[in-house]
């Protein structure tokens, strides 16, 4: 299969289940929401060592909001709830309660929940107040600028993580530079994130190394300065290869984002110097989800 | 009229506690099986005991399955309408006595009259609307029982009693028009918005929660029993006009009100952090 004459490999993408939440923080301005909302995310690329894998979803107007006002949702994934929480609670207390005029919200309405405020609100020292609202509990805790208002949990479901596709290229330039594409058209799919910088993973990994104790190693069939030493799955023409990694709410959200992101890339891909678009999995051995390439493209 | 119509036959000659009535009656049941329901005792001057049952009291009709229930004729010398309330929507279309709503649990219950004393004590969710004027200790305690109304809303159009949210423990109480005295009274948590005047000795030994009222209604609360009052913008108010907003269109007016107001934390001779907020 070709698309814009791109050869799509005949191969899958492999997901795993993990859980999920998303939190609402806004702010006086979008500066602020993006600032609170950029550090609650940070160091959130992977979970094999941050915990979550977590990103910006998308900006929010005053419309979609509890308070009215503008700021930006997040979504994180997590191996289990356990850690989600436990991530989430220590990001909010350092990232998001310290930024100025932040609030946060449960920005999903499912059960079961997780600490948000709840957890947070002893920063209070006996002065927090708790606040029943339309059924949801807030904590709203003093601060140096007032008081952070702040959700008292928010909802959890189960979401999918590790959906991805690989950009074969001819040069590391003109494969980031058709990821930067991607990236940019995947932001308008809902419900899921691209948790690594830009979207894109350049160390995509292989379970397991030849050191004790390391979970997962470079992924030396796609390293172009190892061809020739491993088996290699780079074509001829590919002199690099950028992994994109998704995460998604549904198993609709992450297909609609591959499907997006590899149509954006072969739309401009050719003039890039994209030869090949192909994804990672495992043999189907460890993942619950597998998105074919040629049938997400339909 | 859809649902079920329960009409007063005659006014009744002393007060009548619905109470156990209100909580046997569930929308399964037959108009046979309801008019068998029982009301409480009632002991005669001359040491009777009547028992008596709903079906002597009201003529019961039901027009459809839906969940309605509507009591229709005079219903002042009705008490403890609307008790363990827990789905569908109750209205009288009237006035009504004494604890309406006592321990409501979730549904909607409208008077269209006045009602006594005691609306919502120890309510624990759902709505109570009363469109004319309410009598005192709205959202108290029931009788024997510590806190107040524990969950849910209450909403009076008129004018309320003394000891407006004594005790109150959870929920949100607005009244639009004015209060008598000690308003907020034992308050242990919860909300209570008066968009009316204030009468005296607001807050008294209040512990926790918020007591909200006009800037120009009410002065600022004494000190030292209240903290002097700090102008603050807080957040949560427009949350909370915006759940009240969304009770009724009628209530569109206060997504109007602003979040800046003056705070004053007391009351203070009893230990208490609670807020009075003028907005």
């Amino acid at each position: 299969m070709e698309l814009n004459g791109i050869p799509i490999a005949d191969t899958f993408a492999e997901g795993f289940g993990m859980v999920a939440t998303r939190v609402w923080i806004t702010a006086a301005t979008s500066a602020w929401a993006e600032r609170a909302a950029r550090a609650f995310v940070g160091f959130g690329t992977s979970v094999i060592a941050c915990g979550v894998e977590a990103a910006v979803e998308r900006p929010l107007s005053a419309e979609e909001t509890p308070d009215g006002r503008v700021g930006c949702s997040a979504l994180l994934f997590a191996v289990d709830r356990g850690t989600l929480e436990k991530q989430v609670v220590r990001r909010l207390g350092q990232c998001v309660l310290t930024c100025p005029t932040t609030a946060a919200f449960s920005g999903l309405d499912r059960e079961p929940r997780i600490a948000l405020g709840s957890k947070v609100r002893q920063f209070g020292d006996g002065w927090q107040i708790s606040k029943w609202i339309d059924g949801r509990r807030y904590w709203r805790i003093p601060v140096m600028d007032g008081e952070f208002l702040c959700e008292a949990t928010a909802g959890t479901q189960r979401g999918v993580g590790g959906g991805n596709y690989i950009v074969l290229a001819k040069d590391a330039l003109a494969a980031a530079n058709a990821c930067e594409v991607a990236y940019q058209a995947m932001a308008t799919v809902r419900d899921c994130i691209t948790p690594f910088p830009g979207g894109v993973a350049r160390s995509g990994s292989k379970v397991g190394s030849k050191y004790r104790g390391l979970l997962a190693s470079t992924n030396d069939a796609f390293a172009p300065t190892l061809r020739g030493v491993c088996d290699s799955l780079l074509p001829d023409a590919a002199g690099a290869a950028l992994e994109i990694v998704i995460d998604g709410l549904t198993v609709d959200a992450v297909r609609s984002a591959i499907e997006v992101g590899i149509r954006a890339v072969c739309a401009v891909g050719r003039d890039l110097g994209v030869v090949g678009i192909t994804a990672g999995n495992y043999g189907g051995k460890l993942g619950q989800y597998q998105f074919a390439l040629r049938e997400v493209l339909g | 009229m859809s649902g079920w119509t329960w009409e007063v036959r005659a006014t009744a000659d002393q007060v009548v506690d619905l109470s156990a009535a209100m909580k046997g009656f569930d929308w399964s049941l037959s108009v046979a099986e309801v008019e068998r329901l029982p009301l409480a005792e009632m002991r005669r001057p001359n040491g009777t005991v009547e028992r008596r049952v709903v079906g002597d009291l009201f003529r019961v009709t039901r027009q459809s399955d839906d969940p309605q229930l509507v009591l229709l004729g005079t219903c002042e010398r009705l008490s403890g309408i609307g008790h363990r309330w827990s789905s569908g929507q109750l209205t009288v279309d009237g006035s009504a006595g004494s604890a309406v709503a006592r321990e409501q649990v979730a549904g909607t219950i409208r008077v269209l009259g006045s009602v006594g004393d005691g609306l919502a004590a120890g309510k624990r969710g759902g709505l109570v609307r009363v469109d004319g004027d309410a009598g005192a200790s709205i959202g108290g305690p029931t009788i024997g029982r510590g806190p107040g109304m524990r969950g849910g809303a209450v909403w009076v159009r008129g004018n309320a009693g003394d000891r407006v949210g004594e005790r109150l423990r959870r929920g949100t109480i607005v009244v639009e028009g004015h209060c008598g005295s000690e308003c907020g009274l034992q308050m242990i948590a919860g909300t209570v918005l008066i968009a009316g005047t204030v009468g005296p000795h607001v807050g008294r030994l209040l512990r926790r929660g918020t007591l909200i009222a006009r800037r120009d209604m009410v002065r600022p609360l004494a000190e030292p029993a209240w903290s002097p009052p700090q102008v603050v913008e807080l957040l949560v108010l427009r949350l909370l006009w915006r759940a009240i907003a969304s009770w009724n269109a009628s209530l569109a007016w206060i997504r109007e009100w602003p979040i800046q107001c003056e705070r004053q934390i007391g009351d203070r001779t009893a230990g208490g952090i609670g807020e009075f907020l003028r907005t």
